[in-house]
């Protein structure tokens, strides 16, 4: 089981630096714009929740998100849409690291110390006034083969029908269409990073955010089209 | 809350109840399931999402896997009344793909209606299939070809 840690934090921002800073340097400035930074300051916690490479945390994830985002003024969907996107990042995360420990090289380096530690994924959930803001990153170290974390509860990766629908793309199609902002970023050893964030009801941004959806409406649905399930039914 | 799975047979159909969260550590057990409903004699498959509380990415890829391999010779429908997993098929399109009914009765109805000979759609419907194993079976084909066919063209329109 993951562990599970509250950390509150007097200096802004401290645990999702951490979490961001070893992959991808952050633009604090970014996208929230002043209006947001005035908000900064009552942001009051961060959750940082560490969980074995494995499928089978992804419910916890689930309910952890589901307590932080029930306390904040979204509505039921919006916490139905938070609970799939940051699922699906929890996924993708475990998927990455379980294949980044088949790729040959990663055989290759097989380690003959088993007890190197599995990988984690690592999820932090940071509650502002306007938002709620997600990461999830896969702490992926390579592991030797006999402790590759448990994609045997994945699909298989061939001979599926299921395989040809681009599990993956839908994924990410899923995360960008529940929620306001999606990034991905990759780091040097291969680890990936994904930052998601839902906007309140009625926040400046998130009115901003929904006219931004709305103006390039056609285009953002062209390319959700493409990664749609039901193109490839066809 | 874990998967949870039971099939059953109801009229011509297959009914496959799933309760719980369809998530990447169950979706093989649903799809385990599915196969093995499509591989019964019954033409139809009817997934009944119902006491779904949670579906993400991998639990509808593997409806829809199902849906490719039963529409050969059958077909496959949802029954889906709550909102939260119905929005999710409507994001992802799926609801342009699926049949999708609010009630048991209703999907199961639908079947009777696939299957009944020369696509006469009556209570006794049931019986009728059954009994004409052939006629039925080439009702089955010509109808569920066209309902899939049907909605998917009307899909790009739909997305675009």
């Amino acid at each position: 089981m993951g562990k599970t840690r509250a950390a509150q934090s007097a200096v802004a921002l401290p645990v999702m630096d951490d979490a961001a800073g070893s992959i991808a340097p952050r633009h604090k400035t970014e996208m929230r714009g002043a209006a947001a930074d005035d908000v900064a300051a009552e942001n009051k916690a961060s959750i940082e929740i560490h969980i074995p490479s494995s499928t089978e945390y992804v419910r916890v994830v689930r309910l952890a998100v589901t307590g932080v985002a029930s306390r904040m003024p979204f509505s039921y969907d919006d916490v139905e849409d938070i609970k799939l996107a940051v699922s699906e990042a929890c996924n993708n995360a475990i998927l990455h690291a379980a294949n980044a420990s088949n790729t040959p090289a990663a055989n290759d380096q097989a380690h003959p110390d088993a007890s190197v530690a599995p990988p984690t994924v690592g999820i932090v959930l940071t509650p502002w006034a306007d938002r709620l803001e997600i990461t999830v990153a896969d702490e992926g170290r390579v592991p030797p083969p006999g402790i590759a974390p448990q994609a045997s509860n994945a699909l298989p990766a061939s001979q599926s029908a299921v395989e040809e629908l681009q599990e993956g793309g839908m994924g990410l199609f899923l995360m960008q269409a529940l929620m306001d902002h999606v990034e991905h970023h990759t780091g040097a050893e291969s680890n990936t990073l994904v930052r998601l964030v839902k906007y309140v009801p009625g926040s400046p941004l998130a009115r901003a955010s929904a006219s931004r959806a709305a103006a390039s409406d056609a285009s953002t649905s062209h390319e959700a089209a493409s990664h749609a399930p039901a193109r490839h039914s066809q | 809350m874990d998967l949870r799975l039971r099939s059953r047979k109801a009229e011509s159909a297959t009914v496959v109840e799933v309760g719980g969260e369809v998530e990447l550590h169950s979706a093989g057990q649903l799809r385990d399931e599915l196969v093995r409903a499509g591989a019964s004699d019954n033409p139809c498959v009817v997934v009944d999402l119902s006491r779904v509380t949670f579906i993400d990415s991998t639990g509808l890829g593997v409806l829809v896997g199902a849906l490719k391999s039963v529409r050969e010779r059958g077909a496959l429908s949802l029954v889906c009344p709550q909102r939260s997993v119905r929005r999710v098929l409507e994001i992802t399109g799926l609801t342009q793909v699926f049949p999708i009914f609010n009630t048991l009765e209703d999907a199961v109805a639908s079947c009777i209606k696939l299957t009944a000979p020369n696509g006469a759609a009556s209570s006794g419907g049931a019986d009728g299939a059954e009994t004409g194993d052939a006629n039925g079976a080439t009702g089955v084909q010509t109808a569920s070809a066209k309902s899939m066919r049907a909605p998917a063209t009307g899909m790009g329109g739909a997305n675009g």
